[in-house]
């Protein structure tokens, strides 16, 4: 683990901000359930090695308010980062595989975008037949 | 010790690597001129393209971030946007803005060049749609343009590369605008379908707009740099360059910039100076160019250097399907575009209109943003599965482009307070939306809403306005005929400085409501046919 690493106590706040984002519900997987503030904080991290910075600011917050409390707070008291703090939080919640399979999304695969034209002719025969045409007066 | 620069005397001397500055370059280079391109920013690092990566969302906000204000890239100038309803958004580094562009790429409709005719408001552009055909094509083969030709709205738009898929969704859109009876097309991108031009085709991986790891998205730093550098165009990046300098007859004999990396000032000296530094850019040199006699800097004797900035204030609107389209997936790019709302109507209480543009709403992260769904639109707390789930992969959007009027108290000054590291003064910039822009805005969210919910959405989402949406910088020294209202000609030159052309969207008179790079880049190209022909008359410094 880097020094820049989020401590024991700090991924303990760190949790539960998260699962105020993204609760337990049933049949879903809640944030700290994803491992947003372990496993896949490292792995985040080795993205973005600033990333404890960005997010000690908002876990120094919490202090004596409990977490959701201290993210209304950030809302009222700076709109920014708050949003800065909820699609972090998203985005690493995403980099689990279980999460991304549970919503349904296979990653970024590639799939080529060439389609052929010949493929649009029908839906495009309303189009050539209205008389659309550039305005001249 | 660093080394000293071999000198620069030049034909041509290029002030801006982006779409502008690149094909004038290459006109320019192409007909055996001696060029040199002046860039204050660096390359781009594309190890740090990870498109194809989770951890895409993590870094793109600090790798690509387009917003200035909120990055440090190192050919950034200080920017004041306190007084403006808009933010500018742009790239300074080699490829310029191109780097970070969505790549829709679409002409202005024959109608935009005569606005004052049609409408009676604003100015008639001196060139046409006509003028600038060829150039359009020839740009187009360049930038990999794909799409299907043939829109009844484009005359002799016929050669582009396959069109990019138009997506489940796009098809639901698509049929729902043929029972309105609405125009729409599918969608024009400087994005590859194939490989050309050393470019790759598009893989849509989601709907990745920044760091294109295919090596399908265009930008100037791969489309046109490593073919210039091959027709032997000298490319100096980190070069700032601070002033123009004029001789005693009022012609530019050069360039003043400084090596960023060593903090050395030098004279690129060159017989015409083509500035392509954006409608920010431009203005800032122009104004920066203070003399003596030329207090309000360079070719600014109509006063309009800096006036007249429009920024195309922009909407979004959301539909969501019961049914999954896998939105998350789409060259963005726009899938489809309609100009059904794009001329002025007398049923409407505002001039001029809109072109819209359909896009996918992209990855899970992408999903969790705040623009486009807004504050009425939790996601956080117990709502969140529920409603990312009716999202996610089940929803896309019309991007709407709002043509703005001109007005003068819409500018660009400079804020000498702010120097940036070479001690050149940073910018202000003064913008409000019109009220013409306001009404423009309600009336096409209202229309949007209409074809999503008639493509089967069961509800839409207007998206909040947002700050950071000044993607078209236009205007800032206006084309004209009359030296006493415009500062450059129908082919850049400017009337002061008879070797200095301006050639990137400064020159607008009017905004269009389309995405302005094509004519952009086919005006450069004009530009640069009329400097090739007309080389063996034309005025230098002596
Ligand atoms: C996020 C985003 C999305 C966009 N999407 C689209 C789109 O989908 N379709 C579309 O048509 N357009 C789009 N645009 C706009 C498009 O990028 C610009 O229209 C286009 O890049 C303009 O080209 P240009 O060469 O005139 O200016 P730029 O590309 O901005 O290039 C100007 C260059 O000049 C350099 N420069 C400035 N001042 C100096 C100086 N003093 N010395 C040296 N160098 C200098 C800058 O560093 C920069 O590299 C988008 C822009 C952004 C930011
Ligand atoms: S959508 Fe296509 S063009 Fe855009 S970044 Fe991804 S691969 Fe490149």
């Amino acid at each position: 683990m880097s020094s820049g690493s989020l401590s024991a106590a700090e991924r303990d706040i760190l949790g539960s901000l998260a699962d105020v984002l993204i609760p337990p519900a049933t049949g879903a997987i809640c944030a700290s359930g994803a491992g947003v503030s372990g496993v896949l904080l490292d792995q985040a991290q080795s993205y973005a090695p600033d990333l404890p910075e960005r997010l000690r600011g908002v876990i120094a917050k919490v202090g004596n308010l409990g977490p959701a409390q201290a993210l209304q707070a950030l809302k009222a008291s700076d709109g920014a980062a708050y949003d800065g703090f909820c699609e972090t939080i998203a985005a690493i919640y995403f980099l689990s595989p279980q999460v991304r399979a549970a919503v349904g999304f296979p990653g970024r695969e590639p799939k080529p975008a060439r389609v052929d034209v010949a493929d649009l002719e029908e839906l495009l025969l309303p189009v050539l037949e209205a008389g659309f045409a550039p305005r001249t007066a | 010790m660093a080394e000293t620069p071999k000198p620069i005397d030049c034909d041509v001397l290029v002030i801006g690597s982006g779409p502008s500055g690149a094909v004038f370059a290459k006109r320019a280079a192409e007909a055996g001129m001696s060029v040199v391109c002046l860039e204050q920013g660096d390359w781009v690092d594309y190890s740090k393209a990870i498109s194809d990566k989770p951890g895409f969302e993590l870094t793109a906000p600090r790798d690509w971030q387009y917003v200035p204000t909120k990055r440090n890239l190192s050919g950034d100038y200080p920017i004041s946007v306190e007084d403006s309803d808009i933010i500018p958004l742009y790239w300074n580094g080699v490829g310029g803005s191109s780097i970070s562009w969505a790549a829709n790429w679409m002409r202005n409709l024959p109608s935009d060049f005569r606005v004052r005719t049609l409408d009676g408001v604003a100015d008639d552009w001196p060139i046409s749609y006509e003028d600038l055909m060829p150039h359009y094509a020839r740009t187009e083969r360049e930038f990999v343009v794909s799409g299907v030709a043939g829109d009844p709205m484009y005359p002799g738009q016929d050669e582009l590369l396959p069109p990019v898929d138009l997506t489940k969704a796009g098809r639901m859109v698509a049929a729902a605008q043929n029972r309105l009876g609405w125009h729409w097309w599918p969608g024009t991108n400087a994005i590859a379908t194939v490989p050309r031009n050393g470019m790759e085709p598009c893989q849509q991986r989601t709907a990745c707009m920044w760091g294109c790891v295919e090596k399908a998205k265009a930008s100037t730093d791969r489309t046109h740099w490593p073919e210039l550098a091959r027709l032997g165009v000298r490319l100096v990046p980190n070069a700032r360059v601070t002033r123009i300098e004029l001789d005693r007859q009022g012609l530019a004999r050069g360039a003043v910039y400084v090596d960023r990396k060593t903090g050395r000032e030098h004279l690129a000296k060159a017989g015409i100076i083509v500035i392509a530094a954006n409608g920010i850019g431009t203005p800032r040199l122009l104004l920066s160019s203070r003399m003596p006699g030329k207090e309000d800097g360079v070719a600014n004797s109509s006063g309009l250097v800096g006036k007249r900035l429009m920024l195309h204030p922009t909407a979004a609107v959301v539909g969501l399907f019961d049914a999954p389209l896998e939105s998350y997936r789409g060259a963005w790019g726009q899938v489809a575009y309609t100009l059904q709302f794009y001329e002025t109507s007398q049923e409407r209480d505002f001039v001029r209109g809109s072109k819209w543009s359909l896009q996918p709403t992209g990855s899970p992260a992408q999903i969790a943003r705040r623009w486009p769904w807004g504050d009425e639109n939790q996601l956080w707390g117990d709502a969140f599965h529920d409603e990312f789930a009716r999202r996610f992969g089940r929803s896309v959007s019309w991007g709407i482009i709002c043509e703005d009027l001109p007005d003068a108290e819409n500018r660009v000054e400079l804020d000498t307070e702010t120097p940036d590291d070479t001690g050149m003064p940073g910018v202000k910039i003064h913008y409000k939306t019109g009220e013409n822009s306001k009404r423009m805005l309600r009336f096409m969210a209202e229309r949007a809403k209409e074809s999503l919910t008639e493509a089967g959405a069961y509800r839409t989402v207007v998206a909040p306005q947002s700050r950071e949406s000044g993607w078209h910088i236009l205007g800032t020294a206006k084309m004209g005929d009359d030296p006493r209202d415009s500062v450059v000609d129908r082919h850049g030159r400017s009337h002061d400085v008879a070797n200095l052309f301006i050639v990137d969207g400064s020159v607008w008179p009017t905004s269009a409501g389309v995405n302005p790079t094509a004519t952009i880049a086919a005006f450069a190209s004009w530009s640069a046919a009329h400097v090739v022909a007309n080389r063996a008359s034309q005025r230098m410094a002596s």
